[in-house]
């Protein structure tokens, strides 16, 4: 009997920071990525928001996919020996949720840098309500391997005692190895940690509701903070302070050819669960809203609810839309253009950052590439 | 390498001597010389050479946990834990032997000992040329006339009983097979059945035990009054057989069954009767389990779910209304759905029948018909039921089982469970902060 491989849940921020694959024995062993948590994925389960699609090339029929959780986007490529997949995905309309159970990949170009990919065995649209739980349950496992790789380094123990030691604490066996493989492994491992905590929480508080938890650093601000390093004429850096930095530990990932989209990673901002943050939501008799959006562009495998009535929605959203529609030549607008000229019209970087969510998540625009919005 | 080899060639000369050959201890030089240089390790070189020029068989020197079926001349320093005389009719004579337990270092195995050697419970014996055979479906060590039992100083061997015999051992912990099971269950239920031997009809007691960890069927060959629904009793030596895939707890002539001082009260059973799910971690290195609960996701509906057909003889999964036992029949709809529920520590298969299919997915099985169609497009249920389904969180119960095609859990009930994500999300935020304020780098978060 030979055992099944369990669907590891990390989240995309710890997936695409992993670089170490290995296999043991011979050709037909498995392949696993251990993570910096020692997590030693051969199989991952993963819920998130389909961002993207794409047909790669004509003649070979290869799909690339990007699902996006909050605290970056997950890769999938569906070829020719996943037909299903490639069926399945090539019917989507971008922006939706996602369940995928996929194989961990690497693509190692020459100059030695490792990118992560998920490669489909099954996949179903799914809801926010699925999707929170998978952040919640994926939270609470993360931190628990968080916590065991910290006991591991603090211990001072090698080999087996590190073994048993992990294992007495609460760790599978194959936990254990990969923390041992893991800690060997990574370097700066406790400053990634401490990054990853941050990033945890912050995808657990935007699932609270915000007055429960103000966390000014999070959300499509966060997002556009991100995108505006990479410009810093933008005005929004001053104003989030960063709950911590991405390039603090992204020391050697530049992006890959095949997926220009590496990084950063302001995919999350598609993230409708995340509107709960928005002020306008506060405001509103109906906390639930955002998840009602996200429910209406799930395939009906549960039942819709009323959406929000048309009167009471905030007129700033419908600036933002109706500016992103004006300045649209195309191809979108940036997302760094678009806060400039709201700004212009009178609106303040909070409530465009309210105002982006909401749509998002109401599936008006989407987000055809980083750092570009785009009504639906 | 000549002064390793000549204690070697020492040795083998004098064993050589007690059986009154000689031989040229040139000739045994050389030879052992060679084999070694073969790399053949030394010990079996030193075999082949008493067996070659003394028909001298060497035991095998083994651990208790490392016998295996059908070894002979083998060697085992052990304490005898347990033994019991028994009569038994062999050749249509009556002849007493010895059944027992013996422990070492690395675990326990029944015995059986053909002849009377005098042997008593807490001797420690050397035995020689004794040999394994299955019994009941695990090893069990045998020695007769022709094995040798050396009694050993019995304070000098101590370590030996370093494995804590006495402290009793957790429901969830037992293995199949475990010989001398020691522990403490409250007794769920449990009722008198007459079944039929091959000795004629006898009475047994089964029930459900349970304690902190678990529940387990239990069977008694033996009548006890104390196996009564709401009594804790302290067992010893018992033994573990698998039925039906189960571990079961088996009680036989020589299992004690006592009135326990301490009972185990509600609260402590309480996660076990409330059905608190167990990280599939934990439970998939169990051999089996009774009326476990579990949670995960469903990360895979596998082929074959759905509306299927079964043979109305034997209930066997048909297509093309073909048995392979019965032929040509006139199949039964039947519907069931097998998936793959896993919770990111563990994985395992699951198995719904018709009213648990019904349940998650709403599909009686004529609703199932009309999906299928007029030309029964069964792949067209599978697909909607995948749909429905996969990525789903629910929790189920049932006994679980491992076989051939891996850990299967047959349930008994299944529900989708929802949770409130930003209450869920609130206390581990609070959990992650406290633990960085407090005490950084401890989780002390809650792996059962």
């Amino acid at each position: 009997m030979v055992e099944r491989e369990v669907a590891w849940r990390v989240f995309a921020h710890e997936f695409i920071h992993s670089d170490y694959f290995f296999h043991d024995g011979d050709e037909f062993s498995p392949n696993y990525l251990v993570t910096p948590t020692g997590a030693r994925v051969n199989r991952l389960y993963f819920v998130g928001v389909l961002t993207e699609i794409d047909n790669l090339g004509a003649g070979e029929d290869m799909w690339r996919a990007r699902v996006s959780d909050p605290t970056g986007a997950f890769s999938v490529y569906a070829g020719q020996y996943q037909p299903q997949a490639s069926v399945f995905l090539s019917g989507l309309d971008v922006p939706c949720f996602v369940a995928i159970t996929g194989k961990a990949r690497t693509y190692e170009p020459e100059d030695g840098t490792i990118y992560t990919s998920v490669r489909p065995e099954e996949l179903n649209t799914a809801n926010d309500s699925i999707r929170d739980r998978w952040i919640v349950d994926t939270a609470r496992l993360t931190y628990e391997r968080i916590g065991l790789v910290r006991s591991a380094m603090d211990s001072g123990l090698k080999g087996d005692e590190l073994t048993d030691m992990l294992v007495q604490s609460g760790a599978s066996p194959k936990l254990a190895n990969g923390i041992l493989r893991a800690v060997s492994h990574y370097t700066d491992l406790d400053k990634y940690l401490n990054t990853l905590s941050g990033v945890i929480v912050d995808a657990l508080k935007n699932l609270t509701s915000a007055d429960q938890y103000p966390s000014p650093g999070t959300g499509i601000s966060h997002a556009m903070e991100e995108v505006a390093r990479s410009k810093p004429a933008d005005a929004m850096v001053k104003e989030t302070p960063a709950r911590y930095s991405i390039e603090d530990t992204q020391p050697a990932q530049s992006p890959e050819p095949a997926q220009p989209t590496q990084s950063p990673q302001p995919a999350r901002s598609t993230e409708p669960a995340q509107s709960t943050q928005s002020p306008h939501i506060v405001q509103s008799t109906e906390p639930e809203n955002a998840r009602v959006a996200g429910k209406e562009i799930d395939d009906g495998t549960t039942d819709s609810e009323p959406a929000r009535p048309e009167e009471d929605k905030p007129e700033p959203d419908e600036m933002v839309y109706e500016l992103m529609g004006i300045m649209d030549k195309g191809n979108g607008v940036p997302v760094t253009e678009l806060v400039d000229e709201s700004k212009r019209s009178g609106l303040t970087d909070e409530q465009v950052d309210g105002a982006v969510k909401t749509l998002m998540s109401e599936g008006r625009c989407y987000e055809p590439r980083i750092g570009v919005l785009r009504r639906v | 390498m000549e002064v390793k080899i000549a204690p070697h060639v020492d040795e083998i000369i004098r064993a050589l001597g007690t059986t009154g050959t000689t031989v040229n201890q040139a000739i045994i030089k050389e030879e052992l010389a060679r084999l070694l240089e073969f790399k053949v390790p030394v010990e079996e070189a030193k075999r082949s050479l008493l067996k070659k020029y003394g028909n001298i068989d060497l035991p095998s020197v083994k651990k208790l946990s490392e016998l295996g079926a059908g070894e002979r001349n083998i060697e085992v320093t052990a304490r005898i834990l347990e033994i019991n005389t028994k009569v038994v009719g062999i050749k249509e004579q009556e002849r007493t032997i010895f059944m027992g337990t013996m422990v070492d270092e690395t675990g326990a195995r029944s015995f059986t000992a053909w002849e009377d050697f005098g042997l008593e419970k807490g001797d420690v014996v050397k035995v020689t040329n004794a040999y394994v055979r299955m019994w009941q479906g695990m090893p069990e060590i045998n020695f007769g006339a022709r094995s040798k039992v050396e009694k050993l100083d019995s304070s000098a061997l101590e370590p030996l009983l370093s494995k804590d015999l006495e402290r009793p051992v957790l429901l969830a912990e037992l293995k199949e097979g475990e010989p001398a099971v020691h522990t403490v269950i409250r007794i769920m239920e449990s009722a008198q059945r007459e079944i039929n031997t091959k000795n004629g009809p006898r009475t047994i007691v089964t029930g459900t035990a349970i304690d902190s960890t678990a529940k387990l069927p239990f069977t008694s060959w033996v009548l006890s009054p104390e196996l009564t629904a709401g009594n804790t009793v302290e067992i010893k030596n018992a033994y573990m057989r698998s039925w039906q895939g189960i571990p079961t707890i088996n009680m036989g002539e020589f299992t004690s069954v006592s009135h326990s001082e301490t009972p185990i009260d509600d609260s402590d059973i309480a996660r076990v009767m409330d059905h608190v799910p167990i990280r599939l971690d934990k439970i998939t290195d169990r051999d089996g389990a009774f009326d476990v609960s579990i949670e995960g996701n469903i990360i895979s509906v596998r082929p074959g779910s759905g509306l299927i057909t079964r043979c109305p003889e034997c209930n066997r999964v048909i297509q093309k209304n073909i048995c392979r036992v019965h032929g040509l029949v006139k199949g039964r709809n039947d519907m069931r759905i097998k998936y793959i529920l896993d919770d990111g520590t563990g994985a395992l298969t699951v198995v719904l029948g018709a009213d648990l299919t019904q349940k998650v997915t709403g599909y009686s099985i004529e609703k199932a018909r009309e999906v299928a169609g007029a030309d029964m497009n069964l792949s067209a249920v599978e697909e909607k039921i995948r749909g429905k389904l996969m990525g789903l969180s629910m929790r189920m119960r049932g006994n679980m089982t491992k076989g051939e095609y891996g850990i299967t859990l047959v349930a008994s009930d299944v529900e989708v469970t929802e949770i409130n994500p930003a209450a869920a999300a609130a206390d581990l935020v609070k959990e992650i902060e406290g633990a960085i304020h407090h005490s950084p780098g401890q989780g002390d978060s809650d792996l059962w």
